[in-house]
């Protein structure tokens, strides 16, 4: 029997993710066995081309978070590194590895496993692992991979032009491909109206950050790291934006009603990194002292939406992603953007996970550690893996917790 | 004359020093083999690739945590330690998740006063190279702004010419490492490529070509060893390579990013310099992080089986995702192919060294029965 890891969760929208999570893995199988394509997906495939050409995607990343909360993903990594995969690499990528190489060593998947893919899509830019782990399942299910690639812009929004051509080729060349793979012909109108949906609900999205600010706390991660989940894997369906509507209008009901997470809100805390997944419950750990995780470092819509750069919505994906980036992309942005974020929601310390298996996050916690200690803000970093729980000891976090909290308390 | 290129690697800071001091110019570091060197040249900057040390880092493990790439907390250590204070500049490519990173850490934590970020394509297309071309103008013309002057076509057109002979150069001596009997070891040949990333080049030409014309005559040859090809994520010294060689093995082909990969492949010096530059960086470096499988795969392997080969050394630095995904693969088509395998975990240490010396010397037992 699985034992539950799930953060208790406060907000009644919240609690409607779990079921449209399930429905959507059922929905998964139930498109493959019709014969619809399933592609699989690293994060940052725009899901909104595969929806607009009926294609259907599954992405493996957050099936490997699905593991991990079901702590199972120890039985997974292991299978993945007896095929060679060293404990170097990224948790995620080990587990799958593990269900694609050695699917008789792994536990039972959740959900009744995945729809079998019939091609692959992987972004060469969000870090190293994907690009790896995809072009070797790829080697070994023998089935089509295609890579997208995007210029890494590390001093933010520009204008350049040569940066917005390349990614809008980019997009042309995943299009093409994708037509190859289906036979279908892309129609620009489909994805427009995908697009001008997932605008309007990256808007209500940034509004609940908006609101995430007040005191006390209307929303905490333990409920966002569930909540934002629609906004990842149903992007540009109306079901999403209903969902967010929803979300938007319970945080305002329990901010005119002052409800808060906790009876007497003594301190905020914000969560910067990926959460351990197989111990959610550690979110909630804080709240018995009156403590809050008010806020974590990935989940903030930090602006609105740019409106439409471009009639053609290929186009206009390729400026607006030159003209306009959804988190800060090297260390100097990161440390500003975090004191911004600290300061903007009344956050009295910072619990940094160290997450090795995920380079591109893990380089930084010390740097911003530093910056925030050097600005008064208590910090508190945890090194465990996001998915592989083996790297994990309760008792040790609990310990180093307790004495966090003490140090919160003392300051309040 | 072969110690003379030792020498250089050895005591690159200080040579760099004079060289700026004698020249009047300026000294760039670059990371990783996709940095086209050439319009650093033609700028009249000399081009110094960076480059780690086996010693415990101290500085570096301030800002970054325990779990890194070696390799690049090696280096940054040494930037921090001032090893690096001679350098004019820092050219950091869009290559791999630690080094992209390391451009807003240099940013922030060094004195450097010029530090560019160049942006290479992940992938291999037509419109990667289109890109890729217009980058390196950006780069050409932000260099020209360093420098305070044009960098003229003749120039780069110079520069290709000379970059297109030191390739060729390195490339001959490296064949040699294949003869039998052996005419230059591994480790002698990988400290003249290692020289090569950090010496005025026109100078390196003139060493390696004084060189090849006598070295089938020398009286001190290398002794013969088991055939071995080396494998490698980076490695920025020569260490493993003479390891090898005490332990009854030679070096006679290798698959790194400081090794042949530095200098396989030609530019095409018809063509417009800065396209025929993007072409070769990007679509004849066989690097795993842009090229997929397949055509690693096949490119790792022939190079293998050509240099007749008794095994395979594999040594990934820890962390370096890109070469430990390609591992499993690699080792498994090696394998099938009747190759054996040996894999090193890389560190940046010292002590990594006795722990490879018993394995080593336990394959190349295995490999001699």
């Amino acid at each position: 029997m699985v034992q539950s890891t799930s953060a208790r969760k406060s907000l009644r929208t919240t609690l409607e993710v779990p079921t449209l999570r399930k429905s959507y893995y059922a929905q998964t199988l139930d498109d493959s066995k019709k014969g619809k394509k399933v592609a699989w997906c690293s994060n940052n495939i725009p899901s909104e081309i595969l929806d607009a050409m009926d294609i259907t995607s599954v992405f493996l990343e957050n099936y490997a978070t699905v593991i991990a909360s079901k702590r199972l993903a120890s039985g997974f990594c292991a299978a993945g590194e007896t095929v060679g995969f060293s404990q170097d690499v990224c948790g995620y990528a080990r587990m799958l590895m593990g269900y694609v190489l050695a699917r008789d060593k792994v536990p039972e998947p959740p959900y009744g496993g995945l729809a079998e893919p019939d091609f692959l899509l992987v972004n060469s830019y969000s870090c190293d692992s994907r690009l790896g782990w995809f072009a070797a399942m790829s080697r070994t299910l023998n089935v089509p991979l295609h890579v997208h690639d995007a210029p890494y812009q590390p001093e933010g929004p520009s204008h350049s032009a040569a940066d917005a051509e390349y990614i809008e080729r980019e997009l042309r060349s995943l299009v093409a491909f994708l037509e190859e793979q289906t036979g279908t012909k892309f129609e620009p109108d489909k994805l427009r109206a995908r697009r001008a949906i997932s605008r309007q609900t990256s808007d209500i999205m940034y509004e609940i950050s908006q609101l995430r600010k007040a005191v006390p706390s209307p929303m905490g991660s333990a409920d966002m790291f569930t909540a934002v989940w629609p906004s990842m894997y149903l992007a540009g369906t109306s079901e999403c934006e209903e969902f967010y509507n929803r979300l938007l209008a319970e945080l305002k009901e329990r901010i005119d009603g002052q409800i808060g997470i906790v009876p007497e809100e003594k301190f905020r805390i914000m969560w910067s990194g990926i959460p351990f997944w197989y111990d959610m419950r550690l979110i909630n750990y804080v709240e018995d002292f009156g403590g809050i995780v008010a806020l974590e470092s990935f989940y903030r819509t930090r602006e609105r939406r740019l409106p439409p750069q471009d009639d053609d919505p290929i186009k206009d994906m390729a400026l607006s992603s030159v003209r306009q980036r959804a988190f800060p992309s090297t260390i100097i942005a990161s440390i500003d953007d975090i004191l911004e974020a600290v300061k903007e929601y009344s956050i009295d310390g910072v619990i940094l996970s160290y997450n090795p298996s995920c380079r591109m996050l893990y380089v930084s916690q010390t740097e911003l550690q530093k910056a925030l200690e050097d600005q008064g803000i208590p910090t508190l970093g945890l090194e465990c893996d996001m998915a592989d729980e083996r790297t994990y000891s309760e008792g040790q976090v609990k310990t180093r917790l307790d004495a966090f909290v003490e140090r919160l308390l003392a300051k309040a | 004359m072969l110690e003379q290129f030792r020498q250089y690697h050895l005591a690159r800071h200080q040579n760099a020093r004079v060289w700026k001091e004698q020249s009047g110019s300026q000294v760039l570091g670059t990371l990783c083999c996709c940095v086209p060197e050439e319009i650093i040249h033609a700028a009249g900057i000399l081009p110094v690739r960076i480059m780690g040390e086996h010693e415990e880092t101290t500085e570096a493990d301030i800002h970054f945590p325990t779990n890194l790439c070696p390799y690049c907390k090696s280096c940054f250590d040494q930037a921090l330690k001032e090893r690096y204070d001679y350098l004019d500049g820092l050219v950091i490519p869009n290559v791999c998740n630690m080094i992209k990173a390391m451009y807003g850490f240099s940013k922030l934590l060094l004195k450097t006063p010029y530090i560019r970020f160049l942006e290479v394509p992940q992938r291999l297309s037509d419109q990667g190279v289109d890109y890729f071309t217009k980058e390196l103008r950006r780069f050409k013309e932000s260099l020209e702004d360093f420098v305070g002057k044009p960098i003229l076509d003749e120039a780069l057109h110079h520069s290709i010419d000379v970059y297109n002979e030191s390739r060729t150069l390195l490339e001959k001596v490296s064949e040699l490492r294949k003869k039998s009997p052996p005419v230059v070891s591994g480790s002698e040949v990988q400290e003249i490529v290692l020289s090569s990333m950090l010496m005025p080049k026109e100078e390196h030409n003139r060493l390696l070509a004084g060189l090849l014309d006598h070295i089938e005559e020398r009286d001190d040859p290398p002794e013969a060893g088991v055939r071995l090809f080396v494998s490698a994520s980076i490695l920025d010294d020569t260490d493993l390579f003479a390891l090898i060689e005490e332990c009854g093995g030679m070096v006679v082909a290798d698959d790194m990013p400081m090794g042949s990969r530095y200098f396989f492949g030609q530019v095409d010096s018809n063509s417009e310099p800065l396209r025929a530059l993007a072409d070769r960086y990007l679509n004849k470096i066989a690097c795993p992080r842009k090229m997929l499988p397949e055509e690693r795969l096949n490119f790792a392997t022939d190079r293998m089986l050509d240099a007749d080969v008794k095994g395979t050394i594999i040594h990934n630095m820890r962390a370096c995702d890109s070469h430990l995904y390609e591992y499993p693969l690699l080792r498994q088509q090696l394998e099938s192919q009747g190759l054996p395998v040996l894999f090193f975990r890389g560190e940046e240490t010292e002590t990594e060294k006795e722990q490879q010396r018993a394995d080593i010397e336990a394959f190349i037992e295995m490999l001699e029965d």
